[in-house]
């Protein structure tokens, strides 16, 4: 079942092809990641697909419905969910505060938001700090905040960018197991990333940008050894 | 249970002051309580928000004016005439949410500014209904046209709606509305990301914030037993309620009380000490203590206090 769709998108700043025709699709349950080196494109792409930017071209379709002039609050309440490059955390609320205020947006008819609040502050290890407030946070631990906030929102489809820059390689290790968890749970996940082992243990599929463009995709295992992903990270053999 | 203590504590402590002290003490305290409230009033929208408005003025305004009047014109008590004028600036304050917040937070302030001194000169013009410069005089009243004989009971109606307002800001903060606020002033983008209008919640807090600016403008008329364009609409009032949650500490109900009782007999006491001699003397004050108040106290008095006190225990 797809869930997502977008075709012949592109987006332009001034001079600056940002992106440029770039067709991505998403179905059901599927783990999909986006590399490419810096100024690829890679965020551009996610912000269009969130509602961040409206495309100068192109539609993007979420559950079948046309989402390309659509505010980013409206896809989120949609039941899309994102984080982004650089955490953004609501600094002067405290840890609790910050998943609680997901929960109370997004999740319908809930019992106990209070109680899911606090399971997903416990679920990645935000349990000792949970009263601080989230700019008492490390880097990572405000990593993990947006993380938690996100899936305690329970959205059916996960944007990620770049979820591993700045954790600890053990709290990486923990991330792994959520995403696999989350798949089996049947969410659908894209992810913006640099770290290939983790791409390559987390996803189901891989697509490659270069220059605001597609230049392969397919599992981790192809993309690899396709000869324009390689230039394009090398700049040519 | 904690959090209840410290406002409790306060706020009994003020309601008995009166019974000790002079009626001049008490009107200056009275000023401290009503410039506290309406620095509370700013501070839904400028502490909460994070929308920084420079012309709330504009709504202190609309509250002296519509229940002077009301009561002049209609013999409307402004009991009543304090909500009429509250639902007036509300709807002013909303309106001019929705047409300057798209365009962001500088451009808000720019736009307040503007409106307090574009009021200033419509209720100057509008010599019929609003005495043009001269205004309204009040020859006098009873306690049914919010009149009274002593200071005291000036302090005793400020100091309830100062209660109300600061239960109402603990109540904001910890609820989903005012959550969304507090998110939308910390990061406007990651709010759009758990579906919030940021939008919609800034006009909302703005109107909020109008229509409790405006209470107390019906307070400062009847207090004053007067009204003028000139008098209501200073950019310094606009400046005042900013400062008072500034320095008080903006991301707190107790924030503007705090602040407001360092600042106000400050500057009262430093201007009936140089008499006239210095105009402007209070502005100065607010300017030096806005500028030197971030210094020793980052986020302003209460978290100061706050801190100290963690540190003793």
């Amino acid at each position: 079942m797809r869930l997502l769709a977008a075709e012949g998108v592109s987006k332009k700043f001034g001079g600056l092809q940002a992106v440029y025709n770039m067709n991505i699709w998403l179905d059901l349950g599927e783990v999909v990641s986006i590399i490419g080196p810096n100024g690829a494109g890679k965020t551009t792409l996610l912000n269009l697909l969130s509602g961040y930017l409206k495309p100068d071209k192109g539609v993007i379709k979420i559950f079948g419905k046309d989402v390309s002039k659509m505010s980013a609050e409206r896809i989120a309440r949609m039941g899309v969910g994102r984080t982004f490059q650089q955490p953004k955390v609501f600094e002067k609320l405290t840890v609790y505060e910050n998943i609680l205020i997901s929960v109370l947006n997004l999740c319908k008819d809930i019992d106990d938001p209070h109680g899911r609040a606090r399971m997903y502050t416990e679920m990645f290890g935000l349990g000792n700090v949970i009263n601080h407030e989230a700019r008492a946070l490390s880097f990572g631990q405000q990593r993990l905040l947006e993380i938690a906030r996100v899936l305690a929102s329970d959205p059916k489809v996960i944007f990620l960018d770049e979820p591993t820059s700045g954790v600890h390689i053990s709290l990486i290790k923990r991330l792994e197991e959520i995403i696999k968890k989350l798949k089996n749970e049947g969410k659908t996940i894209l992810i913006v990333e640099h770290n290939m082992p983790f791409v390559a243990k987390v996803s189901d599929r891989v697509i490659v940008m270069s220059n605001g463009s597609k230049i392969a995709e397919g599992t981790y295992e192809e993309v690899k050894e396709n000869a324009k992903v390689i230039e394009a990270y090398l700049g040519g053999r | 249970m904690r959090e209840v203590i410290a406002p409790t504590i306060t706020l009994v402590t003020l309601a008995v002051l009166p019974f000790f002290s002079t009626d001049y003490l008490t009107t200056v305290l009275f000023q401290a309580l009503l410039w506290a409230y309406l620095g509370s009033s700013w501070n839904i929208l400028g502490g909460f928000t994070g929308q920084f408005s420079l012309g709330h003025a504009a709504f202190l305004g609309i509250g002296a004016y519509s229940s002077m009047i009301l009561l002049s014109a209609y013999g409307v008590t402004p009991w009543i005439g304090m909500i009429v004028g509250g639902g007036l600036a509300a709807l002013v304050g909303a309106a001019i949410g929705l047409i300057s917040m798209r365009l962001g937070t500088v451009f808000f302030a720019l736009a307040t500014i503007a409106l307090a001194e574009m009021m200033k000169l419509v209720f100057l013009y509008l010599r019929p209904i609003t005495g043009g410069p001269l205004g309204i005089v009040l020859a006098g009243g009873d306690p049914t046209t919010m009149v009274f004989s002593s200071p005291s009971h000036y302090y005793w109606l400020t100091l309830g709606l100062l209660a109300s307002i600061i239960g109402f800001s603990y109540w904001l903060k910890r609820s989903k509305f005012g959550l969304n606020l507090q998110a939308i002033r910390d990061d406007e983008d990651a709010a759009k990301s758990l579906g919030i209008n940021p939008l919609r919640h800034k006009v909302a807090a703005s109107g909020i914030s109008a229509f409790f600016t405006a209470i107390g403008g019906t307070i400062m008329a009847q207090w004053l037993l007067y009204v003028r364009p000139d008098v209501v609409f200073k950019i310094d009032h606009s400046i005042l309620m900013a400062v008072t949650a500034i320095i008080g500490g903006p991301y707190h109900p107790l924030g503007p009380l705090l602040g407001s009782l360092l600042v106000v007999p400050a500057s009262l006491i430093i201007n009936s000490l140089l008499g006239g001699k210095v105009i402007g003397l209070n502005v100065m004050v607010y300017g030096f203590l806005l500028i030197i108040s971030p210094v020793f106290m980052r986020e302003g008095i209460y978290p100061w206090i706050r801190d100290k006190l963690v540190r003793i225990r």
